[in-house]
């Protein structure tokens, strides 16, 4: 059996399969964002559902969420970063002082910066929700962005997953230009810029 | 919240005609090699339409300039009255009302029905005349739901592809057995037990589907011409 029906509930597994198996998949998409204030449980259906595994009523949230991004990434290439596109909730933008409130939310980062998200599935038996969610990433909010545009505004929210740049140097660490900061004559770790290529520990 | 709602009544402002219909999109990776195509789907249907305006003359064009003014493009929301056509409705005046669900103006003056041999009841009375109140909600319906029972004559003799609405939020019927009702899109938000749901005067929540899409009044040379607007359902309450 695969992993994916493994992890879902023994009594829908079959159901699951079969579903699956269909020419028409009715299945939606979901996005937790651990905001400190508020967790927004956003889905993209435009009616509310409860999942069996949390419980947490997953919402469409006035149509918060316009854009999701794809989610790539695959053998030899960094974990990417995902950016959701999320729009200004409606009751904003009559208010007076609305778009400064924007900007106040996007500084405010302990609000969002390094709170969990996760990007979800669900499937759908007949409209019912069936199983359990399944994960398409996981990972943290990281930066937050605003654009106004004529007449809105849309913010732009980064997240990443546990393996987010894994093997990028940290903070540069380890690098070139870091081994010259500490050691001024040491031109040791010059391959790494030739050859833009990330320090391999050697298997010993 | 400061969204205006604004209503667009028949007798206010004259309208040639309606078409709604629930809009359903999919997604897909396409085609396989064998042909076969698995679609993608979630519940995010939602009601379009198009409302046919005639062309307006003298007052009623400033009253429709005054309109797309109130209007502010895709922000304030349009409440439109929506016609329910074969279906039972009362629109005011109960003569024309039993009249048009077939009670004769004998029964109506007589003040009920009897046995189709002309008998009544002991005590000299007999069926009572259809009730012109719109349905009450029997059996409650949670939020998703797909059926409902009502009760009431127009609630029980609601026509297959006729509309009603709660809380503005529009329905069509699919199925109606007795006031056991099978309908699309799913229920928007709960209803009650005892709960009425409009079915003489149904209406529905919606924005232009784009900003410019009263723009046309403006010009006054359009003023010969008739005109539609085209406007998608508003879900927020």
């Amino acid at each position: 059996m695969i992993e994916f029906l493994t992890a879902q509930p023994a009594a829908d597994q079959d159901r699951i399969a079969a579903l699956l198996a269909g020419e028409a998949v009715e299945m939606s998409i979901m996005l937790k964002l651990d905001f400190a204030n508020e967790a927004l449980f956003l889905s993209n259906r435009n009616i509310p559902f409860v999942d069996a595994k949390w419980g947490h009523t997953w919402a469409a949230g006035s149509g918060l969420l316009v854009g999701i991004a794809d989610v790539q990434g695959g053998d030899d290439q960094l974990a990417p970063f995902r950016e959701y596109s999320l729009g200004v909730p409606n009751e904003w933008i009559d208010k007076e002082g609305w778009a400064a409130d924007l900007v106040e939310m996007v500084l405010d980062k302990p609000n969002y910066r390094g709170r969990d998200s996760g990007l979800y599935g669900h499937l759908f038996d007949d409209g019912a929700p069936i199983g359990h969610p399944f994960a398409f990433d996981v990972g943290v909010m990281d930066k937050m962005s605003v654009a106004f545009v004529q007449g809105g505004a849309v913010v732009s929210l980064t997240t990443e997953g546990m393996l987010a740049r894994k093997g990028v140097p940290v903070y540069g660490m380890q690098t070139y230009f870091d081994q010259k900061r500490r050691y001024a004559g040491d031109e040791g770790m010059q391959f790494t810029t030739e050859f833009n290529k990330l320090i391999v520990a050697t298997d010993w | 919240m400061t969204t205006r709602i604004i209503d667009l009544i028949c007798s206010d402002l004259a309208i040639f005609s309606q078409n709604f219909w629930i809009n359903q999109t999919t997604g897909g990776s396409g085609r396989g090699l064998d042909g076969r195509h698995q679609v993608l789907y979630s519940e995010n249907r939602f009601w379009a339409g198009r409302v046919d305006l005639p062309a307006y003359m003298g007052g009623d064009i400033r009253k429709a300039q005054v309109f797309g003014d109130q209007l502010r493009g895709r922000i304030n929301v349009l409440r439109i009255h929506v016609r329910n056509i074969g279906t039972p409705v009362f629109r005011g005046d109960v003569a024309a009302f039993l009249t048009s669900v077939g009670v004769s103006a004998a029964v109506q003056a007589h003040g009920h029905q009897d046995y189709s041999d002309d008998t009544h009841f002991t005590d000299g009375t007999g069926f009572a005349l259809p009730d012109y109140a719109d349905p009450v909600v029997t059996v409650a319906g949670t939020v998703g739901a797909t059926t409902l029972v009502i009760d009431g004559y127009l609630g029980r003799n609601l026509a297959v592809g006729a509309f009603f609405s709660h809380n503005d939020f529009l329905y069509r019927v699919e199925e109606n057995d007795d006031g056991r009702i099978k309908f699309n899109p799913p229920l928007r938000q709960a209803i009650a037990a005892s709960d009425l749901v409009e079915v003489s005067d149904p209406k529905i929540r919606v924005r232009l589907a784009d900003d410019a899409g009263w723009e046309p009044f403006s010009e006054a040379f359009r003023r010969t011409s008739a005109m539609n607007i085209s406007v998608q359902e508003v879900f927020e309450r």
